[in-house]
């Protein structure tokens, strides 16, 4: 729970925190608009750069933003790889000949035992999986020993790179954002921006307020629900249910026996939480006053030109370049 | 401000008893009433149609003279406040302030008057300095008081304790009973659903309730005192009321050590 950085709020007073809550989700959703207008890698350190100075504005740590990176790992790695490997254009950057031999594939399977049994005892998992990695790229490359069954080259082309390393930052840029969102604003005040930001849709019959209400249940409750399941996980643990090793299968297998009780659990506690929002005397659509007031600041201007300005200069890069 | 229970039944639809039988009583204002019982007596559905949470079906419930149905539902909430076993299970905001304001919203209370009535009501269970924490970083016992500020802010006249300390450690029971107590000296009727028969000696009257029905109604000391009632209620005396009456069993009269044993009993 507390590695889990989107959606924490991390109390301060910086300008980013002073900030009206309507302003900063119009603010980031303009700002991830203005990077999917740029087209390359140049362009996107810029925004890498507009981004370390947001963080810095909000006296945020670095480190603290990138732990929220943290679930997107695997996804960066495939896109990173997919990138990498297949993009060809451009200049060959570097290139090599990996080769199958008994030796190599001996090694192989020898790594791969030794990577999943010593898995349980890394704590440091990305980088034991890019060691990992590594030695299968060195027994490819250097054990050539009897035969050499198979041969291929590895090509890594200019483009390939180029595009691999904008898609990566790309996705880190706009994850970022989101995370300094939700890291700078109190979730009451993201709940009340959002509803005020919903308000249009009342011509298409969606309730703002009952969809605020909604949200803030679903964020009151994600610490308490993530309580249960370990919980329960702990529970699982000790009659020998292993949720971290095991085949594709058993894990799916173990993930039912979690999803089950957490289900049942979570309709109970919606029940008990309905019947105590009805005691204090809810009524689904009836008129209600507001303990908090949002309030529109020059700064609040002053930033959400900022962000347009951003938006068109991205837009005339895509235009002109 | 008083209660009037007039032959009210209840039954879920997926059983054949009657969770609740022709049920009759009256609580007066500024009384502090236990509703025992074993699991499934029927204290916890009594609760329920006492809030309105539950329809019905037969008999009546009067607040102050105002019959408990559909159209005055709101009205009558006005009077009543419940706070539930799981204190997990009651928070609808992010931070405490914002949680005590939702009931406050929901009565259309004045925004310029809702923070001196978060204060007031934080102060009367005191978490002053709790007021802007989340309720997930909260021990057990100060969510109950949380959950009692939330109700007080609303003022009103009736609290409901629906086995509220049971999952309580036992500094947690003691900070909230004492609450509790306040609550009483200002003059609310205070119900108390409990199985734990030390919390319920410290109620002006008891009402001992079984499948559904009420055994015997009465004077806590009298229900305490009634060993055979409890016992077919399937509840444990408090270990030592057990001691009293044994020692009265085997006749030994010492008027001060039985008092002393009275005493430690309800300070259990």
């Amino acid at each position: 729970m507390k590695n889990f950085v989107l959606g924490q709020y991390m109390p301060g007073d910086s300008y980013l925190h002073k900030l009206d809550p309507r302003l900063k989700i119009i603010a980031t959703i303009v700002i991830m608009v203005a990077v999917f207008f740029l087209k390359n890698i140049y362009e996107m350190m810029g925004a890498l750069l507009i981004l370390i100075v947001i963080l810095l504005s909000a006296r945020l740590s670095i480190l603290k933003v990138l732990q929220g990176l943290k679930p997107l790992i695997v996804l960066s790695i495939f896109v990173f790889v997919f990138q990498i490997f297949f993009n060809k254009g451009g200049e060959v950057l570097y290139q090599t000949s990996l080769s199958f031999s008994i030796s190599s594939i001996i090694a192989i399977v020898v790594i791969t035992f030794f990577y999943f049994f010593l898995m349980r005892y890394m704590k440091l998992k990305v980088l034991y999986f890019f060691l990992y990695v590594s030695l299968l790229f060195v027994s490819l490359k250097y054990l050539l020993y009897p035969d050499v069954y198979y041969s291929f080259n590895l090509e890594i082309y200019e483009e390939g790179m180029n595009t691999s390393l904008f898609v990566f930052f790309r996705l880190i840029t706009v994850v970022s954002l989101a995370t300094i969102l939700t890291l700078t604003t109190k979730p009451t005040e993201l709940t009340l921006g959002t509803e005020y930001l919903m308000k249009p849709l009342k011509i298409f019959k969606i309730n703002p307020e009952e969809f605020a209400l909604i949200i803030s249940i679903a964020l009151r409750y994600i610490p308490t629900i993530l309580d249960e399941s370990f919980k329960i996980m702990d529970a699982q643990a000790s009659r020998g249910a292993d949720f971290k090793q095991g085949s594709l299968t058993k894990k799916v297998g173990q993930l039912v026996s979690l999803l089950v009780p957490m289900f049942v659990i979570s309709f109970e506690r919606s029940d008990q939480l309905a019947d105590a929002m009805e005691s204090r005397n809810f009524v689904p659509g009836k008129p209600k006053t507001k303990y908090r007031a949002l309030k529109w600041q020059t700064a609040d201007t002053i930033s959400l030109i900022f962000s347009l300005l951003l938006l068109g200069g991205s837009i005339c890069l895509y235009i002109l370049f | 401000m008083s209660i009037i229970v007039k032959n009210l039944s209840y039954k879920y639809e997926d059983e054949e008893k009657n969770a609740v039988n022709a049920l009759s009583f009256t609580i007066e204002n500024g009384e502090w009433v236990s509703i025992i019982g074993h699991n499934g007596s029927g204290k916890s559905t009594l609760a329920k149609l006492l809030m309105g949470l539950l329809e019905k079906k037969e008999g009546e419930i009067y607040i102050e003279d105002l019959p408990l149905n559909e159209n005055n539902l709101y009205e009558i909430r006005k009077h009543l406040g419940i706070v539930f076993q799981n204190p997990d299970n009651q928070f609808v905001a992010t931070s405490v302030e914002d949680d005590i304001a939702f009931g406050l919203e929901n009565l259309e209370v004045d925004p310029a008057l809702m923070e001196g009535m978060i204060d007031s009501a934080l102060s009367e269970v005191n978490m002053t300095n709790y007021k802007k924490s989340e309720p997930y970083l909260l021990s057990g016992g100060q969510k109950q008081r949380v959950a009692i500020a939330g109700i007080l802010a609303m003022n009103p006249e009736i609290i409901i304790l629906d086995e509220a300390t049971s999952m309580l450690d036992p500094e947690g029971k003691e900070d909230f009973i004492n609450v509790v107590k306040k609550l009483k000296e200002k003059g609310k009727i205070i119900i108390m659903i409990t199985h734990d028969m030390n919390e319920a000696l410290l109620s002006d009257r008891t009402i001992v309730m079984s499948n559904g029905e009420i055994l015997k109604d009465g004077k806590t000391e009298e229900i305490m005192m009634d060993e055979k009632t409890l016992k077919e209620a399937r509840l444990e005396l408090p270990s030592a009321l057990y001691v009293y009456h044994s020692l009265k069993k085997a006749g030994y009269n010492n008027e001060e050590v039985l008092k002393v044993l009275w005493e430690s009993a309800s300070k259990m």
